[in-house]
């Protein structure tokens, strides 16, 4: 495909472009950011969509009205493809518009659907779209190498390779092929499970087989076993037999030596009852001559301890006397200290009486100081209830006073004065006041205000002062009542009576804080009532001591004396008290030794008392004997039984010489021998007979399992396995094989059919870089890895700039061997090289104009500069304004 | 005097190569033998039957066929059975005979011959055996056994079971029969019949007309030259008279045929149709020759065919070599080229290497290809 023209109406930010591009070579479009190349691609991408009628409500239509007018975009191209030329126009609205004028092979014209429709003909006739994609490079898309394996770039390839037609038959065998040996191998050549599994299963035949076999051999062996078992036994029954006879000639000859044996026993027994018999008339012997020494014994001990009883007597007498002494004199020391114990105590009872008496006054005399300071208390407190004047109040009293004073002698200034003179006695009322006058008395009256003079009956006088006067009458009455509600509060007539009143506070107040003072220190940490009962209590208690005291002693006279006499008898007692321990030492050690004495004395009496009873107890006992049997017949009697025993023993030797003589512990050891060996055999022909029992049943059983036919069976299995193992090793192999075979054919092929593309990229490649430059193709017409100086590395090693730089390269390299026959498609670069450097950018575009001479290439741009170095590119700048034709 | 002389009945034998369906039949035809032999006695008038050995295929054999073959002999209650225990089931500690279910299950008809004590069948008729007690006998036990009988005045039957000496590829087996001994002795006419057992084929021995073997009443294998007969024998002082009644059904056949061509094919299939009661017949085909994809094809196809009428068909893999190479025809109707021709002449070549593995290993390949092309188009 070749594109000739296009024009954008109303494309997003582009009110109208038209760009005509070259047919065969280079195309530069420039513009800013902005400007509208990349919507010339995407443009004529919308219009070739088959996705896209002219009445699309797709959000990539949608995408593309412009902004800020309301319009409906346009696009129209002309493009040739295959045998078509043609002009194709879409202009996407609600009743939209779509054109075709085909001008080449032969004229056709079509709208609406029907164009849309025809130009989807055309293309999917004559474009590959797949190459279409792969041969652009867009802006900010990643730098992955296009693969072209999908493309019509294979084709191209093959008509190359001189491989043409079959493909689609020869990619079917392939995948058969390949598909048939996956069956059975993996894609390193490992055995698969329906391989391994049939072998498991040949395996497993044969252990069955082999475990049936070896059940049946052992079934044989256990017969064989069986037989030879047989044959023991009739020879273990022979052994039998013969030693059955050895054993009876034994017997015989030990029943023989035992009629000895028992000869000899019985001459033993005789003469061992005999010897017994003897010992024990011995014995009686012993017994009589034991009895006279005993009885001897017990008559001299008897006389031995009487003697010593005479002796111990005066011990015991001497220590009872001295005993009773010690028990007289602890006596009287027990008393005397009890006596001093007694007085000491009164005197000591009397000493507390006497502090008592004391205690008790005191305690009277704290409780009646407290009666009288509480009663001083309440008193002061009783005027300081009463009187609430203070220094302020004075002060305050006293300026009033002084202020009547001051007012006072301004009225008296300023005022008239009346002065009533007695001319006799008469009474004469001045301002209300009655006064007697007597003859020659002169009674003055200031007259502040008005001032009446009446005698009664008679004469009243009005003096009426002048203003000024009343003025200052006015002001001394107001000064007058000042003093008077200040006194009135007080509660005093005046400032004298209130300056006595406020002293006799100040002393009310002093004596309650001494009767306060006074109450605390008598009362201590008491209240009062508790001092006064234990003043009362304590005065009690001395009353009653008199009368409780029993004693003719005289009281004494004070504490002191009572004091005195205590301490002394306290001294006093101390000193009987040691005497009294003394006494008590003595007595116990005299205890002591009476108590030895009385011990010993009891013990020698029953030591004698049981001395007297042996003795007589002796002299019984032989008595008795003697009665029994005197001694001349027991002498008798030990000689006659020593002469018997001796002759039984004559007799017992002779018949241990003969039993001697026949040898019956051998003989003996000969018989046990006789019967183990017998017994050895019947042993032996049991276990043998119970050996052919045992493994005759389990013959029998294993008989019944009928392992012939098992056998055969898994024989039958083993072999219909190994069969199947066979062939199905024989299709594995078959088609390991096939796979081989064609994959070093098709390989080879794919290495002719890779070659053109390899070198029309190593064409370009050393036109950017240098002749050492190579490449390798991989199956999927991809470039993997590039040789570069003799260094090879994979694609993805290859640095941003280099990654984008091969990119271009295979892509004009694809575009130059497809477009030749009409059914390539432009390679489009959208501001593409940009991580190159300038010297890079230079080679670039002489590759870039190179295959210009072989295929359409359109370049998109926003820096001028970067494609200077395409020698033969058509520059069409797109300004940033619109609404302009460019070509 | 007549009577019958068989032998190596083996009851309980299976064959590997019978599938589910023949197997049952096969067995079912040697116990109805069993019974035709009951049969065949009463009606040639026979005082009783000798069976001179393996009369079980071994002493382990399931105990559902014993019942079936005591049950076969209790058909004819008139006819005795004697049962000489063979190599196959000697009378040894794991012996059948001495097993439970022959024991509560033998009726009066049936005699184990158990030792070489002489038996007295009739007037002046008597029979020795000489069975086997245990798998490898150290002697000829039938030279034993005659010898042990001494001279008489009785006609004498010899039963046994072993080869021959003149026949044994084995010489130092001490087990081996001597015929010479055996004449020695019909010659000083100390024994007047010797009834064999062992070999399956109906044979006669020496050249006094009295020693034979009767040969299995089924047969058994490919390599039995005459099975399928009982003897029946008439025994008077001065004359024997012997002569092999057929009583089996099955047949084992062996074909050798060379393929190269489609009338090579046709032939086979001929062959093959010419069978009678081929549900009775196990076939065993040696192939050998070279055919191409498609002929080999069709011979699969026939193979198949006749699987399904025969109660066997096998292919003899050590006497068959067929090779199978695609024709000139059959390979351009692939319509392969570029690589894919290229890989199927390499295949060719291989398919011709002198080492057979290799050959065979190349020419399943190319059959694969076919298959896999046929199926890709």
């Amino acid at each position: 495909m070749r594109i000739h023209r296009i024009t954008l109406t109303n494309y997003r930010g582009v009110d109208y472009a038209k760009v005509t591009f070259d047919e065969s070579g280079v195309t530069v479009i420039e513009g800013d950011n902005e400007a509208g190349k990349t919507s010339l691609v995407e443009a004529l991408e919308l219009l070739l969509d088959q996705r896209f009628l002219d009445r699309s409500n797709h959000r990539r239509v949608t995408a593309v009205k412009p902004v800020h007018h309301d319009a409906d975009p346009e696009v129209e191209a002309e493009v040739s493809t295959g045998p078509y030329r043609f002009v194709f126009a879409k202009r996407w609205a609600r009743n939209g518009m779509t054109e075709l004028h085909i001008s080449a092979p032969q004229h056709e014209q079509l709208t609406g659907d029907e164009a849309h429709e025809r130009v989807q003909s055309i293309l999917s006739e004559t474009l590959d779209t797949e190459l279409l994609k792969a041969l652009q490079v867009r802006q900010g898309t990643d730098l992955a190498l296009p693969s072209f394996a999908e493309t019509n770039l294979g084709a191209a390839l093959d008509t190359a390779a001189g491989t043409v037609g079959g493909n689609d038959l020869h990619d079917g065998i392939w995948q058969a092929i390949a598909a048939e040996r996956d069956e059975y191998w993996t894609l390193t050549g490992k055995r698969k499970a329906v391989l391994t599994e049939s072998q498991q299963r040949v395996n497993d035949a044969e252990a069955d087989v082999a475990s049936l076999t070896q059940q049946i051999a052992e079934i044989e062996a256990d017969t064989e076993r069986t037989a030879r078992l047989a044959t023991d036994a009739k020879r273990l029954q022979e052994l039998l037999a013969r030693a059955e006879e050895a054993r009876d000639g034994c017997q015989q000859q030990v029943s023989a030596a035992e009629d000895v044996e028992e000869e000899f026993s019985r001459c033993e027994a005789e003469w061992r009852r005999l010897e017994t018999e003897a010992e024990r008339a011995q014995a009686e012997q012993q017994a009589r001559t034991d009895l006279v020494g005993e009885e001897e014994r017990c008559r001299l001990r008897t006389a031995e301890l009487a003697e010593q009883a005479e002796q111990a007597a005066p011990a015991l007498a001497a220590a009872l006397r001295h005993h009773k002494e010690a028990d007289a004199a602890y006596k009287a020391a027990q008393e005397c200290l009890e006596q001093t114990r007694k007085s000491s105590a009164l005197a000591d009872r009397d000493r507390e009486h006497l502090r008592q008496i004391i205690e008790a006054r005191q305690l009277g005399a704290r409780h009646k100081r407290v009666i009288a300071a509480q009663e001083q208390m309440d008193a002061a407190n009783a005027i300081l209830e009463a009187i609430h004047l203070d220094d302020d109040d004075i002060e305050r009293i006293d300026a009033a006073q002084r202020a009547v004073i001051q007012a006072q002698a301004a009225a008296n200034a300023g005022s008239a004065t009346v002065t009533a003179t007695g001319l006799s006695d008469l009474e004469v009322t001045i301002d209300g006041v009655t006064v007697l006058l007597n003859e020659g008395d002169e009674q003055v009256t200031d007259v502040v205000d008005s001032a009446e003079v009446v005698v009664p009956g008679s004469l009243k006088i009005t003096v009426t002062a002048g203003n000024e006067s009343r003025q200052l009458g006015s002001e001394l009455a107001e000064a007058e009542a000042e003093l008077r509600a200040l006194c009135d509060q007080a509660g005093v007539a005046h400032l004298a009576e209130a300056r006595e009143a406020l002293a006799r506070r100040h002393t009310a107040s002093r004596e309650r804080d001494h009767a306060r003072h006074d109450i605390e220190r008598d009362l201590d940490d008491l209240t009062v009532d508790v001092l006064a009962n234990k003043a009362s209590r304590l005065a009690a208690r001395v009353a009653a001591y008199s009368d409780e005291r029993e004693s003719d002693v005289p009281l004494p006279s004070d504490l002191d004396s009572a004091t005195r006499a205590a301490l002394d008898l306290r001294d006093e007692f101390e000193e009987r008290r040691l005497s009294f321990e003394s006494a008590d030492g003595l007595l116990k050690s005299a205890q002591t030794a009476l108590n030895g004495e009385q011990v010993a004395h009891a013990a020698l009496g029953a030591t004698i008392d049981a001395a007297v009873n042996a003795a007589a107890d002796a002299q019984l006992k032989l008595e008795t004997a003697r009665a029994q049997l005197p001694d001349a017949v027991l002498g008798e009697r030990v000689t006659g039984a020593r002469g018997a025993s001796h002759e039984a023993r004559t007799t017992r030797d002779a018949a241990r010489a003969r039993l001697d003589d026949v040898d019956i512990a051998s003989l003996r050891r000969r018989l046990t021998n006789a019967d183990q060996k017998l017994n050895r055999a019947r042993a032996e022909l049991s276990q043998n007979n119970e050996n052919m029992r045992t493994l005759q049943i389990s013959l029998d059983l294993r008989g019944e399992k009928g392992l012939t036919a098992q056998l055969d069976a898994a024989c039958s299995n083993r072999d219909r396995c190994l069969a199947q193992d066979r062939s199905l090793r024989e299709r594995a192999e078959a088609a390991k094989l096939l796979y081989e075979v064609f994959e070093h054919r098709r390989t080879e092929a794919r290495q002719r059919y890779i070659a053109p593309f390899k070198q029309r990229i190593e064409q370009y490649g050393r036109i950017v870089y240098d002749t050492s430059f190579e490449v390798d193709v991989d199956d999927a017409l991809a470039v993997s890895r590039r040789t570069l100086g003799g260094v090879t590395l994979a694609v993805g090693q290859l640095s941003t700039g280099a990654q984008e730089q091969l990119g271009i390269i295979a892509r004009l390299a694809c575009a130059s061997i497809v477009s030749p026959d009409g059914s390539g498609a432009p390679v489009i670069l959208d501001d593409a090289l940009g991580w190159s450097d300038p010297a890079r950018l230079e080679r670039m575009g002489a590759a870039i104009s190179s295959a210009g001479n072989h295929c359409q290439v359109i370049i998109l741009t926003c820096t001028p500069g970067r494609y200077a170095h395409v020698g033969n590119a058509t520059v069409v700048n797109l300004p940033t304004s619109s609404q302009s034709e460019r070509s | 005097m007549k009577f019958v002389h068989t032998a190596d009945w083996q009851l309980g034998m299976t064959r590997h190569f019978l599938d589910g369906e023949a197997q049952p039949r096969f067995s079912q035809a040697r116990l109805d033998a069993v019974r035709n032999i009951g049969q065949l006695a009463v009606e040639e008038e026979c005082e009783f039957v000798v069976v001179c050995g393996d009369v079980f295929e071994s002493n382990q054999i399931d105990r559902q066929v014993l019942t079936r073959a005591l049950d076969a002999m209790a058909a004819t209650p008139d006819v005795t059975f004697y049962l000489l225990p063979g190599n196959h089931d000697p009378l040894d500690a794991a012996s059948i005979y001495r097993s439970s279910t022959f024991r509560e299950r033998q009726q009066p008809n049936v005699v184990v011959l158990e030792d070489s004590s002489p038996i007295q069948l009739a007037e002046g008729v008597e029979l020795v055996a000489a069975p086997w007690t245990s798998k490898r006998p150290l002697h000829d036990l039938v030279d034993q056994a005659c010898a042990a009988a001494g001279p008489s005045t009785s006609l004498r039957i010899i039963v046994g079971h072993g080869a021959l000496n003149i026949r044994s590829p084995d010489a130092t087996d001490p087990a081996l029969i001597s015929l010479r001994r055996l004449e020695e002795h019909i010659e000083a006419e100390q024994i007047h019949y010797v009834a064999l057992g062992d070999r399956h084929s109906t044979t006669e021995e020496g050249t006094t007309g009295r020693v034979w073997y009767s040969g299995a009443p089924e047969p058994t294998d490919y390599s039995e030259e005459d099975p399928g007969n009982v003897l029946v024998v008439e025994l008077e002082p001065g004359l024997v008279e012997v002569t092999p009644r057929s009583v089996g059904s099955w047949r084992f056949r062996q074909h050798q045929s060379h393929l190269t061509s489609d009338a090579d094919i046709d032939s086979l299939e001929q062959w093959l149709d010419a069978l009678e009661d081929k549900q009775l017949a196990i076939v065993k085909l040696s192939l050998v020759g070279s055919l191409s994809l498609g002929q080999k094809e069709r011979l699969d196809r026939l193979l198949d065919h006749f699987s399904d009428l025969l109660a066997a068909l096998e292919t003899w893999e050590r006497r068959s070599d067929l090779v199978v190479i695609p024709d000139d025809a059959e390979t351009s109707t692939l319509g392969l080229s570029g690589f894919a021709s290229e890989a199927l002449n390499d295949l060719r070549e291989l398919a011709q290497s002198p080492d057979p593995s290799e050959a065979v290993r190349a020419q399943n390949a190319t059959a694969l290809l076919h298959r896999l092309a046929k199926s890709a188009s």
